[in-house]
């Protein structure tokens, strides 16, 4: 049976989460019009950037079939120890070797977790709990507990490095920082990665059915440490962003956002089961959950409001997807029986 | 091998797991206790021991009910902090000012039963959707812990709730005949009742089987969308008591309290020897990993050093990577072994 293009479309998530987001941005449009503006669009493209970073990373493992509840540590570890190591050797230099480091300690906890999971057979949640625990205890008692808002000069500089200020009628300006093409960078690796290598590709396949991957020639093992191993990198070099952008290194300011990153990356369409997912749908829900962050406000929902609705929006997505997947494989059985 | 060996090498499986539990245990009490003898080994410190960790002991319990089916609940502590607030709010508004002793006590026996309404609803609600949509477990309770918060921080606009009747702090605080902690009675109930339901009626045996093999005992008859949905409301109803007993000991209740309590109980739990994909886990076994986890605490807590804190969270994922691996390896230890014997 051809199946049309259009129909092909519809049964997609990152379609119907598009439309979603639209009619948000319409609806609040409509009810605040101050929300229609290059401004605003601004402010929601900066306030997105870190977790969109985390996303990407947490996109390619849930693909995968995996998980990571580390991301957020792993993101602190770099970020804060790369700032000390500066800190204290009293660097005056260039920007490019902090997020060299940083993006060095996030390959050696991706690694670890990806050679844990693979060699031990633990599922993933459960080991990347305990490398959570781990790192958090590391970095908190051994390496420092105090945030360093003192920060380097290179820092400083890039944290007022912008690519374009926007100033509104009401005389305050809107700015998009230069931290924005380090997401645009990774978007674009991740996605010629996942898309156009052989190794991209064996990740939605090892996700999809592992035992399949495994008969098919594919080094399930190398697939899975590469993938925790790659994220690892792209959180350390998240953790490296969020200092930028704050001017101020805090080992505790990301504690609990594993938990947000993996929620986007599910109302983006990607499915815990793996196998399925887009950059596209990733970044996305990254966008909806920005939007109810920063936005439900203007149109005079109280700020009290956002975790429920940001729950909302996890549970409906991810059911209805899950529950067009359970329609698909009962709709095959038919077929196959008649 | 014929059926009947089977099952009591699986029984002998069981406890030698349990005995390596207990022997770490007890390993563990005694290192800790080498630290400071004089401090560690007092009454006062049993004392405020039993006081600490009957709340997450009551979590990790409530989380390996949907984990023995191979799901997990991560929105235990949003349960509790919205189950709480709810019995808070009742307590605040609904006693009136200088109300005898008797109204108090039917009152907080009121707001205890409300708490537990809800904490039952919200699980079952996470099982609605993991039965009905086949949503994965994770990703519901992920979201229910948004929602349940949500509805907590709604209900109180984000500020903490305070004044409950002198009476009520005594549950968190009060000891009976002056020795024995009452959440350490909370616990021990909990505790029992569980273990009595998972290990002699057909709930928990039917539990285990789709645990172990979802797809089998759906074939086989078993009503396994009704059983998960209890299973998700029974992790509520924990959750629920969990945290009645905060806020009796914090006497405040917040929307926002303790939210790392969700990774720590499921960590406790996979201690404890319950198997994140299912079909295993033993009340015994979960209270000694609980047990082993307040000895660390208590034991770290003794040296006095500063940020001592930051050490436990790095002492227990060792300890949980650890458990994991000593199963791993003697598991294919065993699975050799049994090759080699055919």
């Amino acid at each position: 049976m051809e199946k049309s293009k259009w129909k092909r479309l519809t049964e997609k998530n990152e379609f119907y989460l598009f439309f979603t987001v639209v009619a948000l941005i319409v609806i609040i449009s409509v009810i605040n019009p101050a929300f229609a503006t290059v401004s605003s669009v601004i402010d929601i493209l900066r306030a997105g950037i870190e977790l969109a970073i985390f996303a990407i990373g947490m996109f390619m493992i849930i693909v995968l079939g995996g998980i990571d509840v580390s991301c957020a540590s792993i993101g602190m570890f770099a970020m804060f120890t790369t700032t000390k190591i500066f800190y204290e050797a009293g660097y005056t230099g260039p920007l490019f070797p902090f997020y060299l480091v940083a993006a060095l300690f996030g390959l050696m906890w991706g690694l670890a977790n990806g050679v844990i999971i693979t060699s031990l057979k633990i599922p993933p949640m459960i080991a990347t709990l305990a490398t959570n625990g781990i790192m958090t205890g590391l970095l908190l008692f051994f390496i420092g507990s105090r945030e360093i808002s003192d920060v380097p000069h290179a820092i400083r500089v890039e944290n007022k490095n912008f690519l374009l200020t926007v100033t509104n009628e009401y005389g305050i300006s809107s700015s998009l920082p230069a931290t924005f093409l380090v997401l645009v960078g990774i978007v674009v690796v991740v996605y010629l990665l996942m898309r156009f290598t052989m190794l991209g590709r064996n990740i939605y396949a090892v996700g999809g059915d592992e035992t399949s991957a495994a008969r098919a020639g594919i080094n399930v093992k190398f697939t899975k440490i590469f993938t925790y191993a790659f994220a690892g990198i792209i959180f350390g070099i998240g953790g490296m962003v969020h200092t930028i952008m704050m001017a101020n290194s805090n080992p505790v300011d990301l504690t609990g956002n594993e938990m947000i990153t993996i929620a986007a990356v599910v109302i983006g369409g990607a499915r815990l089961t793996g196998g399925h997912g887009s950059i596209f749908g990733t970044l996305l829900g990254v966008f909806l959950v920005t939007i109810i962050n920063n936005s439900l406000i203007l149109i005079g929902i109280p700020s009290f409001w956002q975790r429920f609705v940001t729950g909302l929006v996890i549970v409906v997505g991810a059911s209805i997807s899950a529950y067009q997947a359970l329609r698909t494989q009962k709709q095959m059985n038919i077929e196959i029986a008649g | 091998m014929n059926k009947d060996q089977t099952l009591k090498s699986k029984k002998t499986n069981l406890n030698s797991n349990l005995l390596g539990l207990f022997i770490f245990m007890v390993a563990v009490f005694i290192v800790m206790g080498l630290i400071k003898p004089q401090t560690y080994f007092s009454a006062a410190n049993f004392q405020s021991m039993c006081f600490q960790f009957p709340e997450i002991g009551i979590l990790a319990i409530g989380v390996m009910l949907p984990m023995i089916t191979g799901g997990i609940d991560l929105s235990m502590v949003g349960i509790s902090n919205l189950s709480a607030i709810v019995a808070a709010l009742f307590m605040i508004h609904v006693i009136p000012e200088g109300a005898s002793e008797g109204t108090q006590v039917v009152m907080v026996i009121t707001a205890f039963a409300l708490a537990i309404v809800v904490g039952i609803a919200c699980g079952f609600f996470n099982g609605l959707i993991v039965t009905k949509f086949g949503t994965p477990p994770m990703i519901v309770t992920l979201g229910g812990q948004y929602l349940f918060m949500g509805i907590a921080i709604i209900l109180t606009e984000g500020k903490p709730q305070l004044g409950f009747p002198e009476f009520f702090q005594e549950l968190g605080n009060g000891t009976i005949g002056g020795a024995i902690p009452i959440p350490l009675v909370f616990f021990i109930i909990v505790a029992v009742i569980t273990y009595y339901i998972l290990q002699k009626t057909p709930y928990g045996l039917k539990l285990y089987l789709i645990g172990a093999n979802q797809k089998a005992s759906r074939y086989s008859g078993l009503k396994v969308d009704s059983l998960l949905r209890k299973t998700y409301g029974a992790a509520g109803l924990m959750s629920a008591i969990a945290g009645f007993i905060l806020i009796a000991r914090t006497n405040q209740a917040n929307a926002d309290y303790g939210t790392s309590y969700t990774l720590q109980s499921i960590m406790i739990a996979v201690l404890g020897g319950t198997n994140p994909n299912g079909g295993a886990g033993t009340v015994s076994g979960v209270v000694m990993a609980v047990l082993t986890m307040q000895f660390i605490s208590t034991g770290i807590n003794t040296m006095g050093l500063s940020n001592v804190n930051f050490l436990r969270q790095l002492v227990w994922g060792v300890a949980l990577i650890a458990v994991m691996a000593i199963n791993y390896f003697s598991a294919a230890r065993k699975a050799k072994k049994a090759l080699q014997s055919t």
